[in-house]
């Protein structure tokens, strides 16, 4: 698949296993890249062309309600497609996102399977 | 809104074991063979309707399981304590949020912290009053989930 993804948690370990999961959703590894926060994501935005989030809520720095908020305020951004992975339940919160145009939400503990169906449907509708 | 119970916290962890780690896990009783070395620590407050924390307190052994099944690898292939010490917050994190679900159903008003490092001494996991303690066999090493009312503060997240 054609699609730069990035995948933003603060676990090193959930974005490796991520990861292997994007890449067996199709995308290839090369255009799978990672950030520890939703500032870093934002940054990795100036540099790469991303398509698609797959975002974690609860992080330091900056937290996955921030940076959809930081998101939407770029126009130039405006087809990028966000995923919620994460073990959030507030219902507030959720709603918030969805306001904001964040229409999937996986939450944790999820299986390799259920993501991996979540990445190619959320492709397949950008294509 | 009442803590978990025993029983719902124990097929809480069960099940973010199974789906996220392919890591079976049963019952045990934390006399048996002891938790002396279960050393490692970690917890996440939730406040809302009421307010709490969920801790895991497990080995060195389970935490390389668990990391190495999150990663789809060998326990073996997991070589530095900080891919361990990053499942067991993980793992405390996804806990924290089956929790939370389950208090709060569908039109949860709860919200999480961040998952933080602590020393087996923290009170949020030697236990306090009201305090639930589940014990698990996961594949042959135990590790133990906390879940104590009320919100105190402490939690180092590193």
């Amino acid at each position: 698949m054609s699609c730069n993804t990035l995948i933003v948690d603060d676990s090193p370990v959930l974005r490796k296993a991520i990861r292997k999961v994007v890449r067996l959703a199709g995308v290839e590894e090369d255009r799978i890249c990672e950030a520890g926060n939703g500032r870093e994501a934002l940054e990795a935005l100036q540099y790469a062309r991303i398509g698609l989030v797959l975002l974690d809520l609860n992080m330091p720095v900056m937290d996955g309600e921030q940076f959809v908020g930081e998101l939407r305020k770029r126009s130039d951004l405006a087809g990028v497609a966000v995923v919620i992975v994460s073990a959030e339940a507030n219902k507030g919160r959720l709603d918030r996102l969805r306001a904001l145009g964040v229409s999937y939400c996986l939450r944790k503990p999820f299986e390799p399977e259920e993501l991996c169906r979540l990445i190619a449907t959320v492709l397949g509708v950008k294509r | 809104m009442s803590p978990p119970t025993p029983d719902a916290l124990a097929a809480l962890a069960t099940t973010a074991l199974e789906r996220t780690a392919f890591m079976l896990s049963e019952r045990a009783e934390a006399g048996a063979r002891g938790l002396a070395g279960a050393t490692h620590c970690a917890v996440i407050e939730y406040r809302g309707p009421s307010a709490g924390s969920i801790g895991v307190r497990a080995t060195p052994a389970f935490l390389r399981a668990l990391a190495a099944g999150l990663l789809g690898v060998e326990p073996a292939d997991i070589t530095d304590d900080a891919s361990a010490t990053d499942a067991l917050r993980e793992l405390c994190n996804i806990l924290g949020g089956s929790v939370v679900r389950a208090l709060g159903g569908g039109d949860s008003s709860y919200s999480l912290g961040l998952p933080g490092v602590v020393d087996a001494e923290d009170p949020r996991i030697a236990g306090a009053e009201g305090t639930v303690v589940v014990t698990l066999d996961c594949e042959g090493e135990l590790v133990q989930v906390i879940s104590t009312p009320g919100g105190s503060s402490g939690a180092r997240a590193a």
